[in-house]
């Protein structure tokens, strides 16, 4: 698994479209439920934001936004959204062979 | 040389934005871009200028419509900040410019491009996972896409976080 994370709108995706030649077609967004069978994942937050877990293949690409930069939130969802959001982001970065950070554009491999 | 300097709010970016701008040679400039809402706006305005008046540095104040013929050729300029030329452009209006980022991006790279030296500094906002209206999340957006129309083309983008610098692309000048 290849996880890439960064805060929004640093350009996640379209390193990843470049990096690896994904197509439009190999892409799935995960803001549409979860379907098997994509190389690539994106939109994590959408996901766990939902509270939904997803068997993503070994070898899947998974896009992930940053999301624990701010004030913790007095809102209780709000709290545990960003709770289940960083354990799975700790939990793929764990299996995954290789994690990459954007920030601006500009990639940095962390693992 | 031009440098893009990136990190949350008091993380020390406009100090060491002033710090990489006296390492580097031309007439030094800075650029204010803060239109003041009140008095105490107008104090904080004053006490900066009085601090960089001692490092030789002349201030302009624009804050929107940039032109580059504000600053010579040879100027070093010290641009602060991204973040509130953006703001200017989105909303002095009244109602928020959809075309706001488009243009403020356009105006901020080809003002760079005519410097001898040009050292911006912005806000990082995009890690707080918040759900803000949509003039906050359209704003947020634009300021992303400008930072990475400037950092595909800039020798030196950092992020900066308790006055300390991270290189993602090049170097400091030294």
């Amino acid at each position: 698994m290849v996880l890439i994370i960064g805060g929004a709108w640093q350009g996640k995706l379209s390193w990843a479209i470049k990096e690896y030649g994904l197509q439009p077609e190999e892409i799935w967004d995960l803001e549409q439920g979860y379907c098997t069978g994509y190389r690539c994942y994106t939109h994590l937050e959408a996901l766990t934001r939902r509270g939904d877990t997803a068997p993503f293949p070994p070898d899947a690409i998974v896009i992930a936004r940053e999301i624990g930069g701010g004030v913790v939130p007095l809102n209780a969802d709000e709290r545990l959204w960003r709770e289940r959001h960083g354990v799975l982001v700790q939990a793929l970065a764990a299996q995954a062979q290789r994690v990459v950070r954007i920030f601006c554009g500009l990639p940095e491999v962390l693992k | 040389m031009r440098i893009l300097l990136i990190g949350g709010s008091k993380s020390g970016k406009s100090r060491l934005a002033q710090e990489f701008c006296l390492r580097l040679d031309g007439e030094r400039y800075y650029w204010a871009t803060m239109e003041p809402a009140d008095g105490e706006d107008r104090a904080r305005i004053a006490r900066h200028r009085e601090e960089r008046a001692g490092c030789g540095f002349i201030t302009i104040e624009q804050g929107r419509n940039l032109s580059a013929q504000a600053v010579p050729p040879d100027a070093a300029v010290l641009f602060d900040s991204v973040t509130a030329l953006l703001s200017n452009e989105m909303f002095s209006s009244g109602g928020i410019d959809q075309s706001a980022g488009e243009r403020a991006g356009k105006e901020l790279l080809e003002t760079s491009r005519r410097c001898r030296h040009f050292v911006c500094v912005c806000d990082d906002l995009w890690r707080d996972g918040m759900d803000y209206d949509d003039a906050t999340r359209y704003y947020c957006r634009a300021l992303a896409q400008i930072c990475r129309r400037c950092a595909e083309e800039f020798d030196t983008v950092c992020e900066v976080t308790g006055g300390l610098v991270r290189c993602w692309k090049g170097a400091l000048p030294e």
